[in-house]
């Protein structure tokens, strides 16, 4: 056994969680569920979704922050860098390496996305990239949720999440390296994501905004 | 878990010793054995070896040991992985995956279990409609029924039958 896989063992956490009932409710009397998540599978996902018909998607698209992408704008004045014309290049360098990871089947479409604490190692031009290429796959009827870092300094970073219960969240230590960090307004996070808008949200002791997402779709879907 | 199996072949051919993740007797694609091609049985099959192609045993368990690589889809009643996998997994019954597992693919099953340490990412597929029916004597019940996965097998090659023991219940 790995240190990683034994240092998961010793620190399986749970936070009690009051939005994330609300959004499986909504889901009962699907058929065919389809859950996307943006860590690994642990077992506790596994175990709650197990005994229905679903498709689960997990991402680990935490990994794709690891090493990010350094745009190169050829649009230079001088010695003047176009602040413009750079930032539209970073966005195409993230949004060509999300659409490599979120390249779904045809036909997919998710219900029910669990981003947890995904936004927070993601700055606004990351996450304006990852929005817009998660967005051909949700359904109209589409909810998620969410961590949202508000302030700096709190103890709650690099770790992985999953579903223990209905309203309970199961939280270990990351095995993927430390990222950095943004600590965000939420208005200024749920207004990078062209798809969802906030539904319910609840501060935390620990300093973290739960929220839950619903979609607001105006994306043409193929 | 119990299973019931036909099982013609009354003894072993393979020498090695078979690892305590195999609770079965099962044939054996050692270590130092590499395999291109498809493999298909009807019998408990163990690979700690290393293939390139496909694996298909539809109504018997194949376990990917911790020394096994496999660039390959894999099709069995129930798949056991502690080792490599690279392709699409079809449990007809049951998938486990197991903390030493790497695995890059989809799974489709009616029943799947994450051991604790164990990493995956990819899509599962799961039809628990399908563990029933599967546990009928019928081995041509499939679980497989919304994945690109099963489709995906497009091997070619020299075609090799598992050949060793026949297997039995515990």
């Amino acid at each position: 056994m790995t240190l990683a896989a034994r240092e998961s063992l010793a620190y399986p956490e749970t936070l009690p969680t009051r939005l994330v009932p609300d959004l499986l409710d909504r889901f009962q009397k699907v058929d065919y569920l389809q859950v996307f998540d943006t860590g690994f599978a642990v077992p506790e996902t596994i175990d709650h979704f197990v005994s229905r018909k679903c498709r689960l998607h997990f991402s680990a698209a935490y990994e794709l922050l690891q090493n990010p992408p350094v745009a190169t704008s050829s649009k230079r004045d001088g010695r003047l860098i176009d602040k413009k014309a750079q930032d539209q290049a970073l966005y195409q360098a993230w949004r060509e390496r999300f659409d490599q990871t979120l390249d779904f089947p045809q036909g997919t479409r998710f219900d029910l996305c669990f981003f947890w604490d995904f936004f927070n190692y993601t700055d606004d031009i990351a996450l304006k990239a990852f929005s817009d290429s998660l967005s051909p796959y949700l359904k109209d009827s589409a909810v998620g949720h969410a961590y949202v870092l508000l302030k700096e300094g709190h103890p709650v970073l690099h770790r992985s999440f999953g579903v223990a219960a209905k309203d309970e969240i199961v939280v270990r230590p990351a095995h993927w390296q430390a990222l950095p960090a943004y600590a965000r307004p939420q208005a200024r996070v749920t207004s990078m994501l062209q798809d969802f808008r906030v539904n319910h949200s609840v501060l935390r002791r620990d300093g973290l905004l739960e929220i839950s997402l619903k979609a607001q779709l105006a994306n043409t879907q193929p | 878990m119990s299973h019931s199996t036909p099982s013609p072949a009354p003894a072993p051919t393979s020498s090695a010793p078979a690892p305590a993740s195999v609770s079965n007797k099962s044939a054996v694609l050692g270590a130092t054995i590499k395999v291109k091609g498809d493999i298909s049985g009807e019998e408990n099959l163990l690979i700690e070896g290393q293939v390139e192609g496909s694996v298909s045993l539809s109504s018997h368990e194949l376990t990917i040991g911790k020394t096994g690589k496999l660039n390959a889809n894999l099709t069995a009643k129930t798949i056991r992985i502690d080792g490599e996998v690279d392709g699409d997994i079809t449990g007809k019954e049951k998938v486990v995956v197991t903390s030493t597992s790497q695995i890059k693919g989809n799974i489709v099953t009616p029943k799947m279990t994450l051991e604790e340490g164990a990493r995956f990412k990819g899509t599962i597929d799961i039809d628990p409609a399908h563990a029933n029916s599967s546990a009928s004597p019928q081995p041509s019940a499939s679980a497989a029924t919304s994945s690109k996965s099963a489709a995906n097998s497009s091997n070619t090659g020299s075609n090799s039958s598992s050949s060793g023991s026949g297997s039995s219940n515990s």
